[in-house]
């Protein structure tokens, strides 16, 4: 009967021990998996919607494209040579969706690049799922990453050769 | 039996020993656990008055696209009103705008088509210990003759 106790109070001191570093470990985890702080989140959403809206409002000043706005006239432009195979502007000699690309990889890297954030930004044709444009940060995009990321949004464009979709991603 | 209760004396000792080892561990990590989240609730303050700060910015009468009484343009800058912007914020720091930024620095920069840059708001702090940036991209809007869109951002980096 004395043997039986001596036994119990060992096992009771065994599940408090247990319960004590299962208590740690929890206490250690809680912090080891603190949630993002809230402005890297806000700031993410608000760079990618805003960086989204100025890309496709600016104005082209290259020879031959001079007073055309990005979104409007080029990225119709481009979504009219992957359609028809015919384009109106050669901006510096390049077709409008190369024109595009080559364009809003520089802006994109120098904004976003220089604040070492990740982008990618993908403009295609909703009919289809053709991709019109697709520019990634040189150290990869963010789609084919498992990282948080978030949108600018949807930025739809009507053509008279489909919806246009655009979206910019930004990933840490 | 003498024997007995001397070994259970010392085994109840150095548990006890053992748990108070514990407590101080205990202690020791939750000492450094309030100091790293004294910290960093200092740097999560300091993030939100900068996040505070660049949307008073963005969305300033003074600075912000706007046609008559319609409703202003989101992420653009009028470019009229940012050359003479700098004047009116210098005329009227520190009456006015210091209540809006404390210390702050302001700054827009044009990437393309031209690569031309404006601080609207300068206002360091001496001794600060930290600061921090907090970027957007916005569009520069010329009026004339036809309305033309620059790119661009605006940087506000806040001292404490």
């Amino acid at each position: 009967m004395k043997i039986t106790k001596k036994a119990q109070m060992e096992m009771m001191g065994l599940v408090v021990i247990v319960i004590l570093i299962t208590l740690g470990m929890l206490f250690l985890a809680q912090f080891a998996l603190n949630e993002q702080p809230q402005k890297k989140i806000f700031t993410r959403k608000g760079l990618a919607s805003s960086t989204m809206a100025s890309l496709m409002k600016t104005t082209i000043e290259e020879t031959n494209c001079q007073g055309l706005q990005f979104e409007k006239d080029l990225l119709e432009e481009c979504a009219r040579y992957k359609v028809s195979g015919y384009s109106f502007h050669l901006c510096n000699g390049q077709f409008s969706c190369d024109f595009i690309a080559d364009l809003s990889n520089e802006l994109l890297n120098a904004t976003l690049g220089q604040w070492n954030k990740r982008y990618e930004y993908v403009s295609r044709l909703v009919s289809t799922g053709d991709v019109l444009v697709n520019v990634a940060s040189a150290d990869g995009g963010c789609l084919s990453r498992k990282t948080e990321r978030d949108t600018s949004g949807s930025f739809f464009l009507n053509t008279d050769f489909g919806l246009v979709e655009s979206v910019l991603y930004i990933c840490e | 039996m003498k024997r007995k209760a001397q070994a259970q004396m010392t085994e109840t000792i150095a548990v006890i020993f053992i748990f108070f080892i514990l407590i101080l561990f205990g202690l020791i990590f939750y000492a450094r656990y309030s100091q790293s989240s004294f910290a960093q609730k200092q740097e999560e303050l300091l993030a939100k008055e900068a996040i505070d700060s660049t949307t008073k910015a963005l969305f300033l009468p003074e600075l912000i696209c706007s046609k008559g009484e319609a409703e202003p343009e989101d992420h653009c800058l009028d470019l009229m009103k940012l050359r003479t912007a700098n004047e009116t914020f210098q005329k009227y720091l520190t009456n006015y705008y210091f209540n809006i930024f404390s210390y702050a620095r302001i700054t827009v920069q044009e990437i393309y088509p031209d690569n031309r840059s404006w601080i609207l708001y300068n206002r360091p702090k001496n001794n600060a210990t930290r600061e921090e940036p907090t970027y957007f991209s916005v569009s520069l809007r010329e009026e004339t003759p036809d309305p033309a869109y620059s790119f661009g951002y605006i940087e506000v980096r806040v001292f404490s």
